[in-house]
């Protein structure tokens, strides 16, 4: 087990953060929790090395707030936010502001672990850079509606909304997004979201 | 002749007339302020310059009585006699003669005679000018002035009196009667009660209107009729009127009255809107209490859902490599934790479903908003007595929201100012907005309640977590997922004077962006 493998938890439920530790550490890694924002800044010093899981909806300083400290004392750790459900402007603005991936609680194990393990490997640049790619490729594969409906998923618009935006009937933005969702591969709404982050970024040229 | 020529014939012929040593006339010429003077003598008999200071003396001297007779004075063996020539005036004839014998009867009768000429010609030299006067007056009068005789006939009407009834020259009247200025729904009304009112009482006043030869149109007007009677006698000789007209009048009156009428219309209109708008806030906050409910029940549940699908899962990772472990034990433990996982995804559908309305987010005039929010925050009784400030930023802010979320922040945090000032003394609350740059605006609500307490503090936004026996705990909680949900933060911190601040951040735009902008 190599210490790169340090996996810091942050998540204000006590019932979470143990549970969490003892799911990671049964995974292999090393697992270190912090019960608010303010902990794990705390100890920054001494972080080098591992993958930081954050809890986005915490009392006093939130996930996004973290992240934006982190970034401000250039803890460049590849962060993973545990999102609730429907939070998916927030999932958008966290890896905008270059989070490496989201995952909706409650989550499945291998899920969880599989996020992981993309993360870590995610520092690598290339894969970073490969990964990027793909996803920039995937969503050009849109029609101009999928792509308009994926826009407006984006900014957490639901199907009545978006009907309304583009002017089409409810059935047809179901049909739009489920042909998107099948073009991209993808079988949930975040996965299509975070393809479409990574795109985006491409597009910025990051 | 003018007058001054007329007078100087006057006064030659008294000199000659009765063979007088000298004479003199003082008399006022129109538009002058000095005396106009003729003197006359007899280089033989008399030096004038001797005696016209004595002469100047009594012809300014206060004036005699027209009717009493001549004044005498003699003086340095003249005798002169002065005559005022007008009741109230300054002319003043005086004739002197060495003879002591002057004045004779004949003489008398011959001096009252020019006297009395003189006088005539001043008194028609006042008169000319105050009709001439009279007459321009009427001729550049730009009311309608006209006159008839008693039979109706029009003898003169003035030019805008014509301009106003569209003649073109005087001509015109000798074949119309006074009626055919009138249309005809107000004939009745002239030959019956106007005329009669003139005729037998001397006068009538009122609104009517004419009509344009022309055109036919009515022209609406103030019209003031009367009898001219003969000076002399009283008798009637004419009638006459000095009409107004009254278009520009009643166009503004009716200009008013519309404005009027759009301004109530217009009171009306914001009054229902902002009724219908209170109507749809007070449903909102009704309906999405539930969602906002099923909401925080998701995110509460959550939590102990994640805690559990890890804790299995952990448990079950420990396991796979123990072979003491039955494989049913396993089948168990991976059953628990699919149950978990399926105990979310019924959370999700849950939250999906009460939360389906999805939120609608259009570009909205912040201090409209906060204006509408507020008058329906305040409605309720508690806001009595209490002293309410709003302090909006000058500049026009507006940002992309769901109006009726946004607003179901503000009414929260208002009801929980009044709320915490209910029992309190000083009660004051102020609604502010601050725009910090020019993508951020910040709106705060001050109020001068209880406070909050450290424990209080570190607790606001919990869900559950209340100080009010009666309160769900859910109301800040809600507040806050709605702001961050619009990517504003919301905090609160004590107010310096007593009592709590509560503020939320949202995103500023151009007034003309839209929602997909932000």
């Amino acid at each position: 087990m190599t210490s790169d493998r340090v996996i810091h938890v942050v998540d204000d439920d006590a019932g979470v953060r143990r549970s969490l530790g003892r799911l990671l550490a049964a995974s292999g890694f090393a697992v270190r929790v912090y019960e608010s924002g303010t902990a794990l800044l705390a100890v920054s010093a001494s972080l080098s090395d591992g993958c930081v899981l954050i809890d986005v909806r915490m009392p006093g300083m939130d996930g996004l707030e973290l992240q934006s400290h982190l970034k401000g004392a250039h803890i460049d750790l590849p962060i993973i936010m545990m999102t609730g459900h429907g939070d998916i402007s927030t999932a958008v603005r966290a890896m905008k502001e270059g989070a490496m991936d989201f995952i909706e609680k409650p989550f499945d194990d291998d899920l969880l672990l599989g996020t992981i393990e993309t993360a870590l490997a995610g520092r690598d640049k290339v894969r970073r850079r490969n990964e990027i790619i793909e996803a920039t490729a995937r969503v050009a594969t849109l029609s101009r509606r999928e792509r308009e409906v994926l826009d407006a998923v984006l900014v957490g618009r639901r199907n009545k909304a978006i009907a309304f935006d583009l002017g089409l009937s409810m059935r047809t933005v179901e049909v739009h997004r489920a042909r998107m969702m099948e073009r991209l591969g993808v079988r949930r709404v975040a996965e299509a979201v975070r393809l479409a982050v990574l795109a985006q970024i491409d597009s910025q040229g990051l | 002749m003018g007058i001054e020529q007329t007078a100087a014939k006057i006064v030659d012929a008294i000199v000659a007339g009765l063979d007088a040593d000298v004479a003199y006339l003082a008399f006022p010429i129109v538009g002058e302020a000095k005396l106009r003077e003729i003197t006359r003598c007899n280089p033989d008999t008399v030096d004038l310059g001797q005696y016209l200071d004595t002469i100047r003396t009594h012809a300014h001297a206060p004036s005699q009585d027209l009717t009493s007779p001549a004044f005498l004075i003699e003086s340095s063996g003249i005798r002169l006699v002065c005559k005022a020539l007008q009741p109230d005036g300054p002319a003043t004839l005086i004739v002197g003669s060495r003879k002591p014998s002057f004045p004779n009867d004949a003489q008398h009768i011959l001096l009252d005679v020019a006297a009395a000429q003189l006088a005539q010609g001043l008194e028609r030299q006042g008169t000319a000018r105050n009709t001439k006067r009279l007459a321009t007056l009427v001729e550049h009068s730009s009311d309608f002035v006209g006159i008839a005789d008693l039979e109706g006939r029009p003898t003169y009407v003035n030019p805008a009196g014509m301009a106003l009834v569209g003649l073109d020259n005087l001509d015109q009247l000798a074949s119309l009667r006074i009626f055919d200025f009138v249309p005809d729904a107000d004939q009745p009304r002239l030959r019956s009660e106007i005329w009669h009112d003139v005729m037998h009482h001397g006068r009538w006043t009122g609104e009517l209107q004419l009509r344009h030869f022309k055109t036919k149109a009515a022209i609406p007007v103030l019209l003031d009729g009367f009898l001219v009677e003969d000076p002399e006698n009283g008798v009637p000789i004419n009638i006459a009127t000095v009409t107004r007209d009254l278009t520009a009048q009643k166009r503004t009156e009716a200009r008013l009255r519309s404005l009027n009428e759009e301004l109530a219309q217009r009171v009306v209109d914001r009054t229902s809107e902002l009724e219908e708008a209170q109507m749809e806030l007070f449903h909102a906050s009704r309906l999405s209490a539930a969602g906002q409910m099923a909401a925080a029940l998701a995110h509460e549940l959550n939590q102990p859902l994640t805690a559990m699908t890890n804790s299995v899962n952990a448990a079950r990772r420990l396991m796979m490599n123990d072979g003491s472990i039955s494989s049913l034990v396993k089948e168990i433990m991976a059953e628990a934790a699919e149950e978990a996982l399926r105990a979310g995804h019924i959370i999700r559908r849950l939250h999906d479903f009460v939360d389906r309305g999805g939120t609608d987010r259009r570009v909205e005039n912040l201090p409209r908003l906060i204006e509408d929010a507020s008058a329906f925050a305040l409605a309720g009784s508690d806001a009595s007595g209490v002293e309410v400030r709003f302090r909006t930023d000058q500049r026009e802010v507006h940002v992309v929201v769901d109006r009726i979320q946004i607003q179901q922040v503000i009414v929260n945090l208002i009801r929980n100012a009044l709320e915490a000032m209910r029992d309190r003394k000083r009660r004051e609350l102020e609604v502010r907005t601050l725009l910090l740059d020019p993508e951020t605006v910040e709106v705060t609500v001050a109020d001068t309640g209880s406070g909050l307490s450290e424990h209080t503090r570190d607790r606001l936004f919990e869900p559950f977590f209340s100080t009010n026996r009666n309160g769900m705990g859910l109301g800040l909680s809600i507040c806050q997922s709605i702001i961050k949900h619009h990517g504003g933060n919301i905090r609160g911190r004590p107010n310096p004077g007593g009592g709590a601040i509560f503020s939320f951040t949202l995103t500023a735009v151009a007034a003309d962006a839209s929602p997909d902008d932000v």
